[in-house]
């Protein structure tokens, strides 16, 4: 306060200016601090919004380059690439829920068939392993076109609501959006290359299974995307299923296992599923748990699937799970993965040999996306 | 976004303008305050002028910033004999993929190398974040 007068005195044109920047501070913080504080979040909101449409636009580039390099030449592969991008699915109806799950299973073998068919008119030149990889490179840029737009949308609504509430939810939340955004931005690059990525963890564990047990590419073409070998251990008959490989494909687990079960009549005692799973934040990459359930993702179609099998059946099923990150599950698979498919494959063969006996079938289902990953 | 795009530039122009001028005010009171003879009056300057500091940081925060992704992993393939184990690493090529023939061995000769494993490797030596440490 001393200081003051002794300012006021010395010098009473400063006094009188700081005295007034004071009380413009105060009167425009009290009155519009939560203005201030909304406006410095929407730049922040804007800011990211921004940077997620140019990744959906790189996403684009990637995905008509990728097209291009196997086209006819004639066709506008940038409006094609456009169309399928903003490809719409519409999922069953929920209300009435009896059979919602084999009406989903209809639609999307309707839209895989679909997207297929019009990647394979587009790009008559590649080959059923290239045409899967660009289905992939496809879904990761429409999943991060998708993201984009429904990020505008809220950005816009909470911006002309001017709410803080509103405002703060979303600036709360770009964290995690902006970890998925960057998870779908390093898997288009992966798809592009044809890397294999995290999520193939399950059917790398039945590849060197088979490869351990049986001979070299023992795997056969079997139900619809999916491959199956048979091998033998320690007097046990063991079907392995995975995927089709090296091309993106996931197959549909669900059906194949359905179909074993009837060939095997009451054989099966066991059904192993090896999956990648998520991890909490500060777990370890590439560790393997074990437990109980059909370790499958996915809309819950195969899961449901597995589950009538093995209840109608009264059949065991074990999953191996080996932990990762969303954004490690889709972008090129780590070292610690690697190992952790080592030890998953370590314990499905515990498993088979600790809870079933010999003469027994057990059947060993790679859960993921062969992209990468030869059979 | 394109009006949104203007829009930023002139926030950004604005805020760096309110930065330069905090800045001179800022560097013109802590001056003024060092060159006081009397303690209290050097004090009161200096307290202004970390007032004004205090808004330069926060406008510098405001500022809207790009990410830049920088490249911190690579992806290798290792090559493996099925005849003598000799095994290759090298940068992975677009069209490798896990058990792909990568024809014969140049150690042995008689075996076939065949990609054993692709996997990404970071550039960077990463060091365990301490924090988590207490909880394993």
């Amino acid at each position: 306060m001393m200081s003051l007068q002794f300012l006021a005195e010395q010098n009473p044109t400063l006094f009188l200016v700081i005295t007034i920047m004071y009380a413009l501070f105060f009167l425009v913080f009290a009155l519009g601090g939560t203005r201030i504080q909304v406006r410095v979040w929407l730049l922040q909101i804007e800011d990211f919004v921004r940077q997620i449409e140019r990744w959906s636009e790189e996403g684009r580039k990637i995905a008509v380059k990728a097209v291009r390099e196997f086209g006819g030449g004639d066709r506008d592969v940038a409006g094609f690439v456009e169309g399928l991008l903003d490809f719409v699915f519409i999922e069953p109806v929920e209300r009435d829920p009896v059979g919602v799950l084999k009406r989903l299973d209809h639609l999307l073998d309707v839209r895989k068939g679909r997207f297929r068919g019009l990647i394979e008119e587009v790009a008559p030149r590649a080959d059923g392993e290239r045409v899967a990889n660009l289905e992939m490179v496809l879904e990761a840029a429409s999943a991060l076109r998708q993201l984009f737009f429904i990020l505008r949308h809220y950005y816009i609504m909470s911006k002309e609501s001017g709410n803080i509430a509103l405002v703060s939810q979303m600036q709360v939340m770009l964290p995690f959006f902006s970890k998925i955004a960057s998870a779908y931005r390093e898997a288009l690059n992966a798809f592009y290359d044809g890397k294999p990525i995290g999520d193939g963890a399950g059917a790398l564990v039945a590849s060197l299974l088979v490869r351990e047990l049986g001979e070299e590419g023992g795997f056969r073409d079997f139900e619809g995307e999916l491959v199956r070998a048979e091998v033998e251990y320690k007097g046990r008959e063991i079907v392995v299923l995975r995927a089709k490989g090296p091309g993106g494909r996931v197959g549909k687990p669900g059906d194949g296992v359905l179909r074993v079960l009837k060939e095997k009549r009451g054989k099966v005692k066991r059904v192993i599923m090896v999956d990648a799973g998520l991890k909490f934040e500060g777990e370890e990459t590439g560790k393997v748990v074990e437990g109980v359930g059909a370790a499958i993702g996915g809309p819950g179609v195969d899961k449901y699937k597995i589950e009538i099998g093995v209840v109608e059946g009264d059949i065991a099923v074990d999953a191996v799970v080996i932990k990762m990150s969303l954004e490690e599950a889709l972008t090129p698979m780590k070292r610690e993965i690697v190992r952790g498919v080592k030890d998953a494959k370590e314990r499905v063969k515990g498993i088979i040999e600790k809870f079933t006996s010999e003469g027994d079938a057990v059947i060993v289902v790679g859960v993921g996306n062969c992209i990468g990953i030869g059979n | 976004m394109e009006r949104g795009a203007r829009r930023e530039r002139i926030t950004r122009l604005v805020l760096v303008l309110v930065g330069v001028v905090a800045a001179l005010i800022g560097g013109y009171l802590f001056y003024y305050g060092l060159t006081q003879w009397l303690d209290f009056q050097r004090g009161t300057y200096l307290m202004y002028s970390f007032l004004v500091l205090v808004l330069l940081v926060y406008v510098f925060l405001a500022l809207p910033r790009e990410k830049r992704i920088q490249l911190t992993a690579k992806t290798v393939s290792v090559l493996r004999c099925n005849q003598c184990g000799a095994f290759v690493v090298r940068e992975f090529e677009r069209g490798d993929y896990v058990f792909k023939e990568e024809g014969g061995c140049r150690k042995c000769g008689s075996g076939t190398c065949f990609i054993e494993e692709i996997f990404e490797t970071s550039l960077r030596k990463r060091t365990p974040k301490r924090r988590y440490k207490i909880f394993r």
